[in-house]
């Protein structure tokens, strides 16, 4: 064997053990490591945790050049409020406390405290690492750039019942949340009704930001809020027991809200929906040009194990466009799985879950192929251009009456409890579906359609005709399907230009249907 | 007539860059632009692809980045229906090779086209089998509904060579900037779930293979690793592979026992490295940066914040 394949074999070995000893983080990616590191104990501080430590280490931050990193090491430090500079980073083993006498209330009109822990404004590529037990925010950023909290663990008040978030970033850039740990910022959710102010991350009209591979429980209100900001990568958090939504989206001017990715999320047991991105309150549709995928989510909407009046599982989306969702998994959650009001586009393909999909109000295009879901369900005012349903295992489709689509498609899925009664105005395809009914009303009725083809389904029904055929529904064409019926096959009103050809049907089939 | 840019990433490409010149020359397919978008080559291949006049533009302030660089050729020169992508290393097979991908976008359901890789001439065994193995002969086309066979493989593609069409590419949001590998694999798997479908063209042929020692094997599926963990919901949206590592393993054990039976412990040797890499890839995130770095293959990734 040549020397370099065993150098090769000797150097994956060491890869190997090093994997075996379970090596740790000590420097996280993004630390600067070309500075010095300045230990704030050289500069007075005492990490005893009744000294006030602020100004110690405010002079070794103060002292740095660009490229330091500021250490604490272990210990307590008691601290009321430091401030961020430029390219200097901060890790610390020890505790960072503040005096419980600083805790202030979160107001609509005064959103941020005037004493977090770490104060940063217009400052740029920032390292921070630490633990620390807040009255306030841990980090209230503005106008800054390229910070990165990292590996933290940030404990809030869980008295204040208006608690202000763990991290405030305000019109930022290019800064991330990672590996980090945020829990009890505000009192916990006690009713359905009402929650308490207190959110893990806040972000305000900013862009480029990443949160990733954190973990936000226990806290007030949302896990995530967004706010007017755009190009947002969520990914890889566990998200549980805060009093609102795990991720919620919301609009200004919606110019800005653009670009989101949020993947692989663990969503439970959020008193309000998984993931919630509203824009009703704006007034026209927005592309957002979003990927919701792989995110699980289970036992959202509920505070005690009463409802509250949210709780989807893969997605509340309002007044949005250019939204994909694939491969989500749902379960267990209070309200609809996935509630589509008054979108654009909207693609949702390959999710599962034991929720339903429910749609409301206008839509432009809805297309959905592979999912597992339990009910189809449009509320009486819906009214789409475009609804495509394919290679999906549905539990019921409830289509109420009066509804406007211009083009209903229904391809190759199976349905197992009819029956479906369509009453719409507009065209539907009813193709290539295993349609299984044991209802009193049959399997499909078909009223006010503009055009109706019912091709190559698989349809087995227990009692009184399956398909029924209205006068109203017109150019209904019924070719080449299989019934099974535990009455007759067909009761056909004989609506105008009504094609019925090659059906294979067996009637009165009592003995199959049982 | 469709328009057609050609983009191609270099650094130091060498032989096989000029060979790919002149394949290029060669093409039937009319192209609207070519453009070499160059990491710092020190070697003439910008000098080389001026005279034949390419566009030529360096990679700025941001470095290489998979898919930000190419992002960043396409921001720059837009003006094309379907975007071709090679690396300085595939070579086409013959004439007709972009000619063949162009073809398939007469299909307007089709979004995005990769191309049949074989191996370079002088390919030792396994090189040549991986090719054998992952670029059959049959053209395919794939969709969504196509998962449920396929898992993983359904959106499986390579820049090496690889189409796009405009409308398709841009619907999607381009190349994700920041990946550590597989903006193509991103980008197929997008197009499919907003209804697109991809075609694999077998007969628009490139000679395209790498000879990996063990250690850039380990490190190869280091990186893999990684983006496998940075891009779950990929998986979750697709499915997995499956048994397909295992079939891989016993496929190419079968082709090196009956052609140079001597090389099994080498062989043996890849797995283990391929394995371990792509374990510690998977598990990246409890690794410190300085091991994360030298266990990857793609160095610079790891040197931003």
């Amino acid at each position: 064997m040549k020397w370099t394949n065993l150098r090769g074999i000797i150097w994956i070995g060491g890869s190997l053990l090093a994997l075996a000893c379970g090596v740790r983080v000590n420097h996280p990616a993004g630390a600067e490591t070309t500075g010095r590191r300045i230990n704030v104990k050289e500069y007075g501080a005492t990490g005893d945790g009744k000294t006030d430590d602020s100004r110690f280490i405010q002079a070794a931050l103060d002292s740095a050049s660009i490229g330091d990193t500021v250490y604490l090491p272990k210990g307590t430090y008691l601290v009321h409020t430091i401030r961020l500079v430029s390219n200097v980073h901060l890790v610390s083993d020890g505790l960072l406390k503040q005096p419980d006498e600083l805790s202030a209330q979160f107001a609509v009109e005064k959103q941020h405290s005037d004493a977090p822990l770490f104060r940063a404004h217009r400052i740029s590529n920032v390292f921070l690492s630490f633990r620390a037990e807040t009255a306030n925010e841990a980090i209230y950023a503005s106008q800054c750039s390229n910070l990165t909290l990292a590996n933290s663990q940030l404990t809030g008040d869980s008295t204040n019942n208006r608690s202000f978030p763990a991290v405030l970033w305000y019109s930022c850039a290019a800064s991330r949340v990672v590996g980090t740990t945020i829990t009890q910022y505000g009192g916990a959710r006690e009713s359905p009704t009402t929650y308490h102010p207190g959110t893990a991350v806040r972000v305000l009209s900013s862009q480029g930001i990443t949160i990733s591979g954190n973990r936000f429980h226990h806290n007030g209100e949302n896990g995530i809020f967004i706010h007017d900001s755009g190009d947002v990568e969520i990914d890889g958090n566990h998200i549980h027991h805060n009093g609102m939504s795990g991720i919620q989206v919301a609009f200004n001017t919606a110019e800005r809200v653009m670009n989101y990715r949020i993947t692989n999320n663990r969503l439970e047991y959020n008193a309000a929906d998984a993931v919630d991105i509203n824009n009703r309150a704006h007034g026209r549709v927005v592309a957002i040009n979003a990927l919701i995928a792989g995110n699980y989510s289970k036992s959202n909407g509920f505070v005690k194990g009463e409802s509250t009046p949210d709780g989807s599982g893969i997605g509340t989306l309002i007044g949005i466009s250019g939204v994909t969702l694939s491969g989500n998994r749902a379960f267990g959650n209070n309200r609809p799985a996935l509630y589509i009001e008054g979108c654009g586009a909207i693609t949702a393909n390959r999710n599962i879950t034991d929720g339903a999909f429910e749609l409301v109000g206008q839509w432009e295009h809805i297309r959905m192929e592979g999912n597992s879901f339990h009910t189809l369900r449009l509320l009486a005012n819906a009214e789409g251009r475009l609804l495509d349903i394919r290679h999906s295992q549905i539990g019921s489709i409830m289509l109420p009456n009066g509804i406007r689509v211009d083009s209903v498609s229904i391809i190759e899925n199976e349905i197992n409890s009819g029956p479906i009664n369509i009453n719409m105005e507009g065209h539907l395809k009813f193709e290539g579906n295993r349609l299984r009914s044991g209802h009193e009303s049959g399997a499909l009725l078909l009223v006010k359609t503009k055009s109706a083809s019912l091709l190559g389904n698989h349809i087995f029904n227990a009692k009184n005709a399956a398909i029924t055929v209205r006068k109203t529904a017109l150019n209904v064409r019924i070719d080449s399907n299989f019934v099974t019926s535990g009455g007759t096959w067909i009761h056909d009103f004989k609506p105008p230009n009504i094609k019925i050809n090659k059906n294979t049907v067996r009637e009165h089939a009592t003995k199959e249907m049982q | 007539m469709t328009k057609v840019n050609v983009y191609i990433p270099t650094l130091n490409g060498g032989q096989h860059f000029i060979a790919l010149l002149d394949a290029l020359a060669a093409q039937h397919a009319p192209i609207t632009q070519h453009v070499v978008i160059d990491s710092g080559s020190t070697d003439g291949t910008v000098e080389a692809a001026r005279a034949e006049g390419f566009e030529v533009m360096g990679l700025g302030d941001a470095g290489f980045d998979h898919g930000g660089t190419r992002q960043r050729a396409i921001d720059a020169y837009p003006q094309a229906d379907v975007y071709i992508f090679l690396t300085q290393d595939a070579i086409p097979a013959d004439e007709s090779a972009l000619t063949n991908i162009i073809r398939v976008f007469d299909d307007p359901q089709i979004g995005m086209a990769y191309g049949r890789q074989l191996p370079h001439k002088g390919a030792t065994v396994m090189e040549a089998h991986a090719r054998l193995f992952n670029y059959p002969p049959q053209t395919q086309i794939r969709g969504l509904a196509d998962a449920d066979t396929y898992g993983i493989k359904t959106i499986s593609c390579s820049n090496s060579f690889a189409a796009y069409r405009r409308s398709a590419f841009e619907g999607v949001g381009g190349f994700p900037r920041g990946t550590i590998m597989g903006e193509d694999v991103i980008v197929a798997g997008r197009l499919l779930l907003d209804g697109w479908k991809m075609a694999y063209v077998g007969d628009a042929c490139v000679y395209h293979s790498h000879a990996y020692s063990l250690r850039e094997e380990f490190e190869r599926y280091f990186d893999i690793g990684v983006f496998h963990n940075d891009n779950r919901w990929i998986f979750d949206s697709f499915g997995k592979a499956d048994s397909e590592g295992f079939r891989y393993a016993l496929s190419e054990i079968r082709y090196v026992v009956r052609r140079k039976p001597w090389l099994l412990p080498k062989v043996c040797c890849s797995f283990v490295a391929k394995w371990l890499g792509y374990k510690l890839g998977l598990s990246y995130r409890s690794l410190p940066l300085r091991l994360r770095k030298a266990f990857s293959m793609y160095k610079a990734y790891w040197g931003r914040g």
